[in-house]
């Protein structure tokens, strides 16, 4: 049995950046960056300090 | 996103922590040097849902006066090299090829990996650049053709083949075709 599909994976991802992208391109600015924070925020909180809890 | 001009796109995002970072080292580089940002931050500038550890900022070469002028600049502002100990390295480290990595203390992430052009492709990036105005604040960013080409032909991983399909869907209104081709076919 395979576990883990890595192409079939790899295509779906690209699936998803393009959706996104294609939100990014006809939403405000506002709108796509507002959820866009909530995500690099939060990761890159998590690289800076991987063990401390953020609100 | 609105174009102003041919060279200059107003960003109305609500700036993330990595914007922020960005616009606060760009603040204190535009003082001394000629710069252009470059690779995984343009994408994430312009949407894509990731962060990254590092900014990639390709400089043009500064003598010796001007880059300690910067680094003293940088050293008041609370950024530090990560990567050098040695202070009198930094500028030789630089002038070898190598990159140099800047942070805000204490922190060794995000960081901006700094290095001086090295080749006619990072000329062109600096000669071609775009201004992006955000937070009422101006950088400058790689033009979107060459970031797409040259993460397509040259990085190939897949985050980068991501971020190529991202830019290329954000601006296919208004990506110059031909100019994509040209440089496609360049890096190949």
């Amino acid at each position: 049995m395979k576990w883990f599909d890595k192409a079939k994976n790899k295509k779906e991802r690209m699936k998803f950046v393009e959706l996104w992208a294609e939100y990014v391109r006809t939403h405000s600015d506002e709108e796509w960056s507002r959820q866009q924070k909530i995500v690099v925020d939060s990761q890159l909180k998590n690289l800076i300090n991987p063990n401390k809890k953020f609100d | 996103m609105e174009y102003i001009d041919k060279k200059t796109i107003k960003l109305d995002k609500i700036p993330t922590l990595l914007d922020e970072f960005v616009i606060d080292f760009v603040k204190i580089l535009q003082k001394h040097a000629t710069y252009v940002i470059v690779s995984g931050y343009v994408s994430i500038l312009f949407g894509r849902s990731r962060a990254t550890e590092d900014v990639d900022i390709v400089v043009e070469k500064m003598s010796k006066d001007q880059f300690y002028e910067l680094y003293s600049d940088l050293q008041k502002n609370g950024y530090w090299c990560v990567n050098i100990e040695n202070n009198d390295e930094v500028l030789r480290m630089l002038l070898d090829g190598f990159t140099v990595r800047f942070a805000k203390k204490p922190n060794i992430i995000p960081n901006v990996e700094f290095k001086f052009v090295k080749n006619s492709l990072e000329t062109k990036a600096i000669k071609t650049s775009l201004d992006v105005i955000m937070s009422s604040e101006k950088i400058k960013i790689s033009n979107i053709e060459l970031q797409i080409a040259y993460k397509e032909k040259v990085l190939k991983s897949d985050k980068d083949l991501e971020d190529a399909r991202h830019l290329e869907t954000v601006f296919k209104d208004r990506i110059n075709n031909n100019l994509l081709e040209k440089y496609r076919k360049m890096l190949e």
